[in-house]
């Protein structure tokens, strides 16, 4: 290109070689071929500045669509920060920790009742132990008043006649003995099984308590751990959202920079296009004199390196406007990219707080309503137990009613004896002896008969207590557990709606995230227009140069001072603040309006209100 | 609704990012490729402000910002240069034709977010 652009050097130089020829005073210009040079640079400068506003455009179109889904990332982000944050969740785990407190309070309170409960059982037991002796007591009686009758038969057999009677006494005390230690060993024998029923009930239940509050603490330990861990990933994800927000709103202030350096396509552009212009002139000039112009050729290469510098100042501005948008879409590119990773770290959290963590609480939660059934099923065993005790007491009780009514008949029987003995004289002493004797024994019985009479009452009234409680117990029991298990469904339900809402909206953030970085590498990566305009300025740039050096070559150095008074009508026409610093850097400040404001990217002197 | 802001300017890409800038900022835009392409969507459409370009063929910002002040509907509606222009005797053309303020390229998005919210009241 380059080789194009220098349209004519080698006929330069034949030209320049008759020109030495002549003498310094007749030197020839070659402006006819410096001419063809300047008409192919203006026509590769038109070319240049029109050509790069169609990329521009695909980039700031890009570049729009970048920015709003660069907001909504940002909105997504900040919302699910809200939401993991929200007074909702917090609400839903707070309540769900109180109802564990309840559920642990309750646990406290089953484990004292239970206790209670066993020790109610234990009593029971203790008292039908006591039964055991007074009713041993009466097996001796009954052997002792065997032993009366038989003593009676044989004396009233002995005496004969006048002690007619004794021997149907002696019949009847016998029998009644019988039935007395029949009915004391069927009482032993209800009091045995009962004991049995008790001992199994008593330990049926301390190992049912003892398991049942071990199993029930552990979950409400696990489900407590559980919740923690909840907790700490909501927090996690507040912090790794509030980051995601953060990095978008420094995307948005990228993208600004990305829209100022836009700009410079249209300033390069108009800096190319005054370069242009000047050269258009200058190549009708050239074209148009004689071969001998000294003047026109001075003043050729002053403006052909102004506007090569003009063409550098262009270039660099360009060059750097496209890295800078290269820079900061690559920086929202890197940016984006560390969102996806934090995005794809809460998505990952999330993922683990996600259906297995409320999967193993509704499980935990249903163990432990199965838990409390099992409870509620050993309270009514105890109940089994202690209707199976009123009702075996209520029996052996008439069965001591049975053996207190035998001893008053006994009594009756011996003091009637006693009365038949003084009527029959001092023969009949020793038959007194004996009805007495039988009547101390019925005494005896009877006071055994109150003994166990009494313990059985206290074993009534235990058991009765008992049953009440534990009956009430039961019912309060149910309906208390019902409704934490009711409150946590619920409340279990609600956090796992808001957690898979907020596990849609992580997975959801991330595809957006990635599909935009994805997009943005792909936009820069495809960037060209940069190196397009360096290697078109650089044609042109190269061609200035080589006219400059001919120039030079040709023109005396004295007269190439004074440019500024040369170039004072080309200062004129510049419309920019850097055309015009690199025209006062080339020819000297003097004689310029230069703006008075600098310009600089930190300031706002670029702006001025009227 | 938002408010409605002419963007004049002969190049496009310059037209896309001040309608960027402002339509990011709740602001609905009109645009016009010259001078003479604003004042005639000016004759059809009602804008609230309008920011020019100041060489441009056809019909230049001064050129635009004199028939703009012509009509009642823009009689004292902001006008804000924005140009690559920075001589101060261009300012005072500018000034002197009616225009509001003068932003030289380029602009910073929060710089002319400012501007516009200050002269729009």
């Amino acid at each position: 290109m380059i080789k194009n652009l220098i349209h004519t050097k080698n006929n330069t130089l034949s030209e320049r070689t008759s020109v030495m020829d002549k003498g310094i005073e007749t030197i020839v210009f070659p402006f006819a071929s410096w001419g063809e040079s300047l008409a192919l640079m203006t026509e590769k400068l038109q070319q240049l500045s029109g050509s790069t506003e169609g990329e521009f455009l695909s980039i700031g179109a890009r570049l729009q669509d970048y920015y709003f889904r660069a907001g909504s990332i940002d909105r997504l982000a900040s919302d699910v920060t809200a939401q993991v944050s929200g007074e909702e969740v917090q609400g839903a785990i707070e309540h769900l920790v109180t109802l564990l407190d309840k559920m642990q309070n309750y646990l406290v309170d089953s484990e004292r009742e239970a206790g209670l409960d066993c020790e109610s059982l234990g009593n029971v037991l203790r008292l039908l132990e006591q039964v055991v002796e007074p009713l041993s007591g009466f097996s001796t009686i009954n052997k002792v008043l065997r032993m009366l009758g038989m003593s009676t038969k044989i004396e009233s057999a002995r005496l004969g006649n006048s002690a007619a009677g004794f021997d149907t006494i002696a019949a009847d005390v016998a029998n009644l003995s019988v039935q007395v230690l029949e009915k004391s060993q069927t009482i032993l024998t209800q009091q045995s099984s009962l004991c049995d029923t008790i001992r199994k009930t008593l330990e049926g239940v301390e190992k049912t308590e003892a398991e049942q509050i071990q199993r029930v603490q552990g979950i409400l330990d696990k489900t407590r751990a559980s919740l923690a861990s909840l907790k700490e990933i909501n927090s996690n994800c507040s912090v790794i959202a509030s980051v995601v927000a953060s990095a978008s709103s420094e995307i948005s202030k990228g993208m600004s920079e990305v829209v100022t350096s836009m700009q410079f396509h249209d300033i390069v552009r108009q800096q190319i296009e005054h370069v242009e212009t000047a050269l258009a002139e200058l190549h009708h000039r050239v074209t148009s004199c004689g071969s001998e112009e000294m003047d026109l050729a001075v003043e050729m290469t002053d403006i052909c390196e102004l506007q090569a510098a003009q063409l550098r100042q262009a270039g660099d501005e360009i060059s750097d406007a496209v890295r800078s948008i290269i820079d900061n879409l690559c920086k929202v590119s890197d940016k984006e990219s560390n969102t996806a990773s934090k995005t794809r770290e809460m998505a990952g959290v999330a993922d683990r707080a996600g259906s297995s963590f409320f999967s193993d609480m509704a499980d935990d939660l249903k163990k432990i309503a199965a838990v409390f059934a099992s409870n509620a099923e050993a309270n009514k065993s105890i109940t089994r137990a202690m209707t199976s005790v009123a009702g075996t007491v209520g029996e052996i009780v008439t069965y001591v009613g049975d053996i207190e009514h035998i001893g008053e008949e006994i009594e009756l029987i011996a003091m009637n004896a006693q009365i038949k003995a003084a009527r029959t004289g001092a023969e009949g002493a020793a038959l007194g002896v004996l009805a007495e004797a039988t009547q101390r024994l019925s005494v005896e019985a009877q006071e055994q008969t109150g003994n166990v009479s009494r313990t059985l009452l206290a074993v009534t009234e235990t058991t009765e207590s008992l049953f009440h409680d534990v009956g009430e117990e039961a019912e309060n029991l149910e309906n208390e557990i019902d409704s934490i298990v009711n409150e946590l469904d619920s409340v279990l339900n609600s956090l796992r709606l808001l957690n898979e809402n907020i596990i849609e909206k992580v997975q959801s953030l991330e595809g957006e995230v990635l599909a935009l970085s994805c997009d943005i590498e792909s936009t820069t990566s495809s960037i060209s227009v940069h190196e397009l305009m360096a290697s078109g300025l650089s044609d042109v740039l190269g061609a200035l140069n080589a006219i400059v050096a001919e120039a030079a070559a040709l023109i005396p150095i004295d007269l190439a001072k004074g440019k500024t008074a040369r170039l004072q009508e080309l200062a004129t026409r510049y419309t920019m603040h850097s055309e015009r610093k690199v025209h006062a850097g080339f020819a000297g400040a003097e004689g310029f309006d230069t703006f008075s404001g600098s310009g600089s990217e930190e300031s706002d002197d670029n702006v001025e209100l009227f | 609704m938002g408010k409605i802001i002419m963007t004049v300017d002969d190049s496009a890409s310059v037209r896309q990012m001040v309608s960027f800038t402002l339509k990011q900022n709740g602001y609905d835009v009109v645009e016009a490729v010259d001078g003479k392409d604003g004042l005639q969507k000016l004759s059809s459409s009602k804008v609230d402000m309008i920011i020019t370009d100041l060489n441009m063929p056809n019909l230049d910002g001064i050129g635009l910002i004199k028939g703009a002040r012509a009509l009642p509907a823009c009689k004292f509606i902001p006008i804000v240069m924005l140009t690559t222009e920075s001589q101060d005797s261009k300012k005072a053309e500018g000034k002197a034709a009616g225009a509001t303020g003068w932003i030289v390229k380029p602009f910073k998005p929060e710089q002319l977010i400012t501007v516009v919210k200050k002269v729009l009241g």
